[in-house]
């Protein structure tokens, strides 16, 4: 059994309502009112009834209730029948339930593709030869 | 007492349905399904094994067949009522419209789905999408402007092509109501008198679809229906008059429980008669 309370260590209550810049280590529940940016590598959990408006970078992020604004997480994103989201999405994995309302431009994968490819060429790279002696080579050849 | 039992058993038994008469493989029921019109969204029941029928309400082809695209093939579009599978070897460059939508290989173009879409790890999906409900799966790729709705937004809305069709049924039926409520109403004014009796008007706005076209006409109805019952509204304006100079003066306390608008009403027609 997940307990929240280990999950979201950090907690803003229903009654609560922030407005700033929020960071987090491990995890956060939102319960209540949030305003401003979120920058952190663990997992985010927007409950039903709560409301976000503003970015958020964030490991995973579950979202329940309402969120305004430009989402990017490096794990899943999962809106659930009760979510509400409207803005820009870079996520890694996606996952939207029936009921769910959702409305922005969504990339996913590429830049976890984009950087896989490049790491893979960056690992590559030094192994084979270097890329510009199979340049004189095959003009040699012409 | 056991004989008794036993009949009464044989009896209950007798009352029962004889199951012999149902067929092996059960009754045969025709199996339908409800599927939404790709073009006006309309609701339609069809069979299940239909693979393409025209819609009721638009009268445009529906196909109704699923496909599986395992290669790449130069068409305008899907549209189907049906699910689309596109293979891992799959390509589409193209809009596709379905009921269910899963890409394992690449796709292209616009995508409205009225239910699920599912990306799978092989998959990748570029271009707007419309779905009430998404996948996207580690390691698969989508790209372009994307829009969750519930399905009750996106299925029924009232479509004017559903409409057309039963209009004129609808225009007669409410007419009749019209009808009977001029009727009630019929000695408060006189030229809606003379014009619905003629026309066989409603009076409320019962449906708000009504077409310009149809308005023209009533319109045009009407011009030719105050030509024809000018003589009509005359007569019954002097049998109104009759009638509220027969009241008798006794019968006040009945003529001031009536709005006064009668009142008011009676003098203008007395007015108009007298100009006539």
């Amino acid at each position: 059994m997940a307990d929240p309370n280990n999950d979201y260590p950090t907690v803003i209550g229903p009654d609560a309502s922030f407005k700033g810049e929020l960071k987090f280590q491990k995890g956060m529940r939102l319960l209540g009112k949030f305003e401003g940016e979120i920058d952190s590598k663990g997992d985010l959990l927007i409950a039903e009834g709560a409301s976000l408006s503003g970015d958020v970078k964030a490991g995973t992020v579950k979202i329940d209730g309402v969120m305004t604004g430009n989402l990017e997480a490096t794990g899943k994103v999962k809106l659930s029948a009760s979510a509400h989201l409207e803005g820009d999405m870079r996520t890694a994995r996606l996952e939207v339930a029936d009921g769910a309302m959702f409305s922005g431009h969504v990339v996913v994968g590429a830049k976890d593709g984009a950087s896989k490819t490049n790491g893979q060429s960056a690992s590559s790279a030094p192994k084979g030869k270097p890329t510009p002696t199979p340049e004189p080579a095959v003009a040699g050849k012409r | 007492m056991r004989s008794q039992e036993a009949r009464s058993r044989g009896g209950a038994r007798a009352k029962l349905p004889n199951p012999g008469w149902i067929p092996v493989g059960g009754l045969r029921t025709a199996k339908t399904k409800i599927v939404n019109c790709t073009h006006c969204g309309g609701a339609n029941e069809v069979a299940a094994r239909a693979m393409s029928v025209f819609c009721a309400h638009c009268r445009k082809r529906l196909i109704l067949e699923n496909y599986v695209i395992k290669s790449y093939q130069a068409v305008k579009g899907y549209a189907t009522c049906g699910d689309v599978s596109v293979e891992k070897r799959g390509r589409v460059a193209a809009p596709i419209q379905s009921n269910s939508l899963t890409v394992k290989g690449t796709v292209n173009g616009k995508v409205e789905a009225r239910g699920k879409v599912e990306v799978t790890s092989t998959g990748s999906l570029e271009g707007s999408l419309k779905a009430t409900s998404l996948i996207v799966v580690q390691g698969a790729k989508f790209d372009g402007y994307c829009e969750i709705r519930p399905t009750s937004s996106t299925v029924e809305e009232p479509k004017p092509a559903q409409l057309t069709a039963p209009a004129s049924s609808s225009v007669r039926s409410t007419s009749s109501n019209g009808v009977k409520k001029i009727s009630t109403t019929s000695a408060i004014n006189k030229t809606t008198i003379a014009t619905a009796d003629a026309l066989e008007l409603e009076s409320p706005k019962k449906k708000p679809t009504a077409k310009k076209s149809t308005k023209k006409k009533v319109a045009a109805k009407k011009v030719a229906a105050k030509k024809t019952t000018t003589k009509k509204s005359d007569a019954e304006n002097e049998t109104v008059k009759k009638v509220t100079t027969r009241k008798p003066a006794g019968s006040e306390s009945t003529a001031a429980d009536k709005p006064k608008t009668i009142k008011a009403i009676s003098t203008r027609r007395k007015s108009t008669v007298a100009s006539k």
